[in-house]
């Protein structure tokens, strides 16, 4: 009991300076100014508030998680002092942001720093003087710290009930751009409208309160009965389930197809764009997640789908070729197969980061090629090629958003059914062994060249065929599209939903290029997220969100005593074959 | 004719001459223990033999194959298996599916075979399954109860059965064992010498071990072949080579017959 | 799939040799088309090779830090080109201010001693930050992992300078007394050149005067060695990284400040000169700190001459455009035929 409260005051100094730079962070860099424009709770708080209130109250919570005391267990509430120390964490958040206030109205920052205007500190100041600020910021951050903290003093039930549905109404907040058009449609079958929930871009405070409460009672009271179905599901016997499993899908896809019905125009092409990095990150999560194989410029192989496809088909290109889609997509696929083998050829013996690098260089070699003057006879240059036609089936052209969707979802469940099919053969299981121990594999008769360059292979027609659809989508190629930010991007969502598992891509997909699009206010810091997001993901979660069982193993339990015992007795399994015997 | 024959056998590595023309078989159905002080050149052997290194002189055949040249996979399908001194398992695969990449070898499906999933490919599948399940199973239920449990979940001595397994599993005819009893407990190291024995007795293996543990190569060697410096300085039963003075000089002089 | 070759080495040396040739032949027949087109006189040429020298002397600096780092924890510290153009880019708003009261004007020496001390303080606590927040914590982790890490620091500063300072491209303001040039050996020298090379070649010179002889440099070798045994023998690892760190650092703001005064700066200036430095590391020899400065100075030489020595004689329209794809070229050989660099040892090869 002493040591917890020794720590306590230190940890409430540590969490609240940690929050406090946080939230002055989002103002300078200019977040906050942007982020007060979208409402969160209509007339109540605005997605720049939330930012403060957000990281006062997990600094609140922080401080008073139960940490496990020498020799005990890890208690399970926290003791009502613990909230007096997450009110103090807020606090110090609080004056943190409220000198960063007073700093800002006395020298003009904006000189350098040119987030920091009059505007901005207005709003922070809630059009009040500093002086005012400074008690709003103190008062309400310890409010809000002591509210985080006194989740803790919560039963775990009542506690997950109240932070899912916060969560989720922020969450169903910000998605209203996706769900007002959905609830819409769908709700106006049974003669509802749904003005009542959603307001001036966000929720209104009636829906608010409606999603939260609704929110809390469904999770309260269905987290037992769903533990218990799944209990019930595993005594099911396997034939069984599998239906269950089939039957889900069927429903899902069933779904899929009924979607741009209930959708804008604009939405539909938002899914097919994340449809199109769904087939580029199930693509490159062979080559990475399969293979194990750090591409870094996997844009190069976007790149050569969309512009051989645009020189075999565009009515502008000087070749004047002008094939036929049935033609030009197989020898485009083909293009990009040669190529992939091109390049992985002479990168076989490389080791992980150095890969990455020379990946990354060929990737930054295509970019500059595609925009030179060079190749401009071929590739259009900085203007790129314009003129590709949409693909026709007889009469049906194949060019707005809807049909492209369509045309997209069968390719994503055609891609996702070959990579579910290819992980659990006999060359996915060469693939993990060349991953994991590529001697050994070796001595297991998996030949290292030809499968390396079977991975290049199918993640460079996989990629082309993305590229593909992306000429299709633009009915143009331009030669900017195809940078490193592009190969950092699937990267990132492979990361972010899970290496190696495939809903994991899908998810990754949707959280990094859907939303991104939904929520216009975050497309400035974009990059600034992930950047963020995946320096967070490797320091707390390197599997990602729906990790593949094994991967959670295989980098969360390297350390193992046994492991650290073999490592001592004859080297571990990276090392050369060579000992000491 | 032996097994595996292997003449005046020489490795050098810059001025070290870590292997120093050997002379070495092994017959079908035996045992051959070898033993030798910490660099005496035991592995390395084991690494020309399997192909990771290239021989600078002498000759090696198998089963009258030539097997100078030949790359690590290519001395697998031959049937030459070899596990290593520290336990190299496929960690975040399952106790299956490591038993299940011995075969990679023996079989053919390919890209086209993964994604279509003909009669041929799933008829290979189920065989590949067959044959691992009956790999594990040697071991009794220890690794079958596990076989979709990821490999590094398993105990110590469990990750080495598995690792023999999956030597067997390749369908050698050949099993080189680097130090297959190094962590193990006494009682631990019984049942390893029972297992080499039934290895031999059941499925026809002719075993290659190298080992430190005297007791252990006393009890299960037909034959102990003993290194020093990268010679071979005896060669003969246990006793012979207990008793062999150049063996007892190189470990130092001590006595090794009791140590445990 | 089998591939079955008949003595692995064997055709491996056969295709590097052939390529090598290759290439000779290709450089060789490129320089003297060019050189026939009598496009460039010697003077030209001349004055590209200085600048060339200056443009790798930044490199330089800056593939130090990468080495540094490499040699002492083993990752590609994939961020550094931002530890660069944070200092760099800071420091820009000193001058501006010092050119804006007059202080500049007045007293240049002490200006840019200033400004050059603000850049560098600048990238080194970003350095340190870094090293703090993102690395400290992977030490033992697998190699994607802190690459993983890095990339998306890299790609979190870039766009918090952005959102700090500003999208747009920003120019230090003139120097008087660096404008213009001198005459070296007959030779006309821009100032800023000069001074570029010179500071370069004394920082550079310090650091391996300090790597080698001091207490704290054998320490970071040691750790680079062994970190186990090195903080057995007494040694603090932790702080010795720290100071690895903020050495590369304070060198890379040197070079930022200088990248500034010679180009300009912008949030994005990290981007190209980082990857080229981590080229000149490991054409260098990754981890020999004599390899960075070696690798640094060839590659700003080959980035200046060589796209007009090569491609002129071809026609190739707006060679300068495709200057990148040069320096990403001899990385991607660099890495494949030889990884081990020029001094460097060859172990990187294969594990």
């Amino acid at each position: 009991m002493d040591k917890k409260k020794i720590s306590l005051p230190r940890l409430a100094l540590k969490f609240g300076l940690i929050a406090g730079v946080a939230i002055v962070y989002c103002a300078v860099v200019g977040m906050t100014d942007r982020f007060t424009g979208r409402t969160i709770v209509n007339e109540v708080i605005s997605l720049g508030d939330f930012l403060f209130v957000a990281f006062a109250l997990v600094a609140g919570y922080a401080v008073a998680k139960p940490r496990a005391l020498p020799g005990d267990l890890v208690p399970d509430r926290a003791r009502p002092p613990a909230v007096a120390y997450g009110a103090l964490a807020g606090v110090i958040a609080g004056l943190v942001t409220a000198l960063f206030l007073v700093i800002a109205n006395s020298v003009n920052l904006r000189l350098v720093l040119i987030s920091v205007t009059e505007t901005l500190i207005d709003k922070m100041s809630y059009g009040g003087s500093v002086g005012s600020a400074l008690v709003y910021m103190t008062l309400g951050g310890a409010l809000l710290g002591a509210v985080g903290a006194s989740l803790w003093l919560l039963r775990e039930r009542a506690r997950n009930t109240l932070m899912i549905a916060f969560v989720t109404t922020i969450v169903f907040s910000l998605g209203e751009p996706l769900l007002r058009p959905i609830l819409t449609t769908l709700l106006l079958k049974v003669r509802l409208t749904t003005t009542w929930l959603f307001f001036g871009g966000g929720l209104s405070r009636v829906g608010a309160v409606v999603v939260f409460v609704t929110t809390a009672l469904i999770y309260y009271f269905w987290k037992q009965r769903g533990g218990e179905v799944r209990g019930r599901m595993q005594e099911l016997p396997e034939a069984q389930r599998k239906g269950i499993r089939i039957a889900a899908i069927v429903l899902l896809i069933a779904f899929l197809l009924y979607l741009p019905n209930l959708l804008t125009s604009f939405l539909a092409e938002v899914l097919g764009t994340v449809g199109l990095y769904i087939i580029l990150g199930l693509g490159l999560n062979i080559v990475i997640g399969y293979a194990g194989l750090l591409d870094l410029g996997y844009v190069a192989f976007l790149a050569v789908g969309s512009y051989t496809t645009a020189i075999l088909i565009s009515t502008r290109h000087p070749w004047g070729l002008e094939w036929s889609y049935w033609m030009s997509i197989p020898i485009t696929i083909l293009v990009a197969i040669v190529i992939g083998i091109m390049i992985g050829a002479p990168v076989l013996r490389l080791r992980g980061d150095y890969l990455a690098i020379v990946t990354l260089g060929f990737g930054e070699i295509a970019r500059i090629i595609v925009i030179s003057d060079w190749a401009r006879p071929v590739l259009g240059g900085a203007q790129g090629i314009l003129g590709i036609r949409a693909p026709a089936i007889g009469d049906l052209e194949i060019r707005d958003p809807e049909k492209l969707y369509y045309a997209i979802l069968i390719c994503v469940l055609l891609v996702a059914f070959i990579s579910i099919r290819l992980a659990a053969s006999r060359v996915g299981r060469a693939w993990n062994a060349m991953r994991e121990d590529e001697q050994v594999a070796e001595a297991m008769g998996i030949s290292i060249i030809g499968y390396k360059l079977l991975a290049f292979a199918t993640g460079a027609a996989l990629g082309s065929i993305s590229g593909i659809f992306f000429a299709i989508k633009l009915g143009s190629v331009f030669s900017n599209s195809f940078n490193i930010i592009v190969s950092i991007n699937v990267l990132a969502l492979i990361i972010l939903g899970g290496m190696g598992s495939i809903p994991g891509v899908i998810a990754g997909a949707f959280v990094l290029v859907g939303l991104p699009d939904l929520l216009r206010e975050f497309a400035d810091f974009r990059l600034l997220i992930y950047g963020a997001i995946l320096v967070a993901l490797m320091l707390f979660k390197p599997e990602g969100l729906i990790p593949s069982k094994r991967r959670k193993r295989e980098l969360h339990e390297r350390e193992s005593e046994e492991e650290q015992y073999e490592e001592r007795a004859g080297g571990g399994g990276t090392e050369p074959v060579i000992s000491t015997s | 004719m032996s097994l595996l024959e292997v003449t005046a056998l020489t490795k050098r590595f810059g001025g070290l001459t870590a292997v120093d023309s050997v002379d070495f078989h092994v017959d079908q159905g035996e045992i051959v223990g070898v033993i030798g002080p910490n660099g005496a050149g035991k592995t390395t052997l084991f690494n020309i033999v399997t192909g990771f290194y290239d021989p600078d002189e002498g000759e090696m055949r198998f089963d009258g194959k030539s097997l100078i040249g030949l790359k690590p996979n290519q001395v697998t399908k031959l049937g030459i298996a070899r596990t290593f001194q520290a336990i190299r398992l496929f960690p975040a695969m399952t106790v299956l599916e490591n038993a299940m990449v011995g075969q990679h070898c023996r079989t053919r499906a390919g890209l086209l075979g993964a994604v279509v999933r003909g009669p041929r490919t799933r008829a290979e599948e189920r065989q590949i399954e067959e044959r691992a399940r009956d790999a594990l199973g040697f071991f009794g239920n220890r690794l079958i109860s596990n076989a979709d449990e990821l490999a590094s979940s398993l105990s110590y001595a469990d990750r080495r059965r598995l690792e023999i397994a999956r030597a067997m599993s390749t369908g050698a005819k050949l099993l080189l064992l680097d130090e297959p009893a190094a962590g193990m407990n006494p009682s631990e190291k019984e049942g390893l010498v029972k297992l080499i024995g039934r290895l031999r007795d059941e499925r026809n293996y002719a075993v290659v071990l190298i080992e430190h543990d005297m007791p252990v190569v006393k009890n299960v060697s037909d034959r102990v072949v003993a290194l020093d410096y990268g010679k071979k300085i005896a060669d003969g039963t246990y006793a012979e080579v207990a008793s062999n003075e150049r063996v007892i000089e190189a470990y130092l002089g001590a006595r090794h017959e009791e140590s445990a | 799939m089998r591939f079955a070759l008949p003595e692995r080495l064997s055709l491996q040396k056969i295709v590097q040799l052939v390529l090598g040739l290759l290439l000779a032949v290709i450089v060789l027949v490129s320089s003297m088309k060019t050189i026939n087109t009598g496009n460039f006189s010697g003077s030209q040429w001349r004055s590209l090779v200085v600048s060339g020298i200056a443009l790798g002397s930044m490199y330089a600096l800056i593939a130090m830090g990468y080495t540094l780092v490499y040699g002492i924890l083993f990752i590609i510290n994939f961020a550094h080109g931002e530890v660069f153009m944070a200092g760099g880019y800071t420091a820009f708003f000193v001058a501006r201010a010092f050119s804006d009261s007059g202080f500049l004007a007045e007293n240049p020496i002490m200006s840019l001693i200033v400004v050059f001390a603000v850049g560098m303080l600048v990238s080194m606590l970003i350095a340190i930050t870094l090293e703090r927040v993102a690395y400290r914590r992977l030490r033992g982790a697998p190699r994607l992992v802190p690459l993983i890490t890095a990339v998306g620091a890299s790609l979190f500063l870039q766009n918090t300078f952005r959102g700090l300072y500003g999208a747009q491209v920003r120019a230090y303001p003139e120097v008087e007394m660096l404008s213009g040039s001198v005459s070296i050996f007959g030779m006309p020298v821009g100032k800023l050149s000069l001074l570029t090379i010179l500071l370069a070649a004394v920082l550079m010179f310090t650091l391996f005067t300090f790597i080698t002889k001091t207490k704290t440099g054998r320490a970071m070798r040691a750790v680079g060695e062994d970190k186990e045994i090195a903080s057995l023998m007494g040694i603090d690892v932790d702080r010795t990284i720290v100071r690895t760190f903020a050495i590369g650092g304070l060198l890379a703001g040197a070079a930022g400040v200088l990248w500034g005064l010679i180009f300009q700066v912008g949030f994005f200036m990290g981007f190209f000169p980082g990857i080229k430095a981590f080229t000149a590391a490991v054409l260098g020899g990754i981890g020999n700190v004599v390899g960075a400065g070696l690798g640094g100075l060839t590659l700003g030489v080959l980035e200046s001459v060589a796209p007009n020595l090569l491609l002129t004689g071809w026609d190739v329209p707006s060679p300068n455009q495709l200057t990148d794809v040069i320096a990403f070229t001899v990385l991607v050989f660099v890495l494949i035929f030889k990884p081990g660099g020029i001094l460097g040892s060859d172990e990187a090869e294969k594990v």
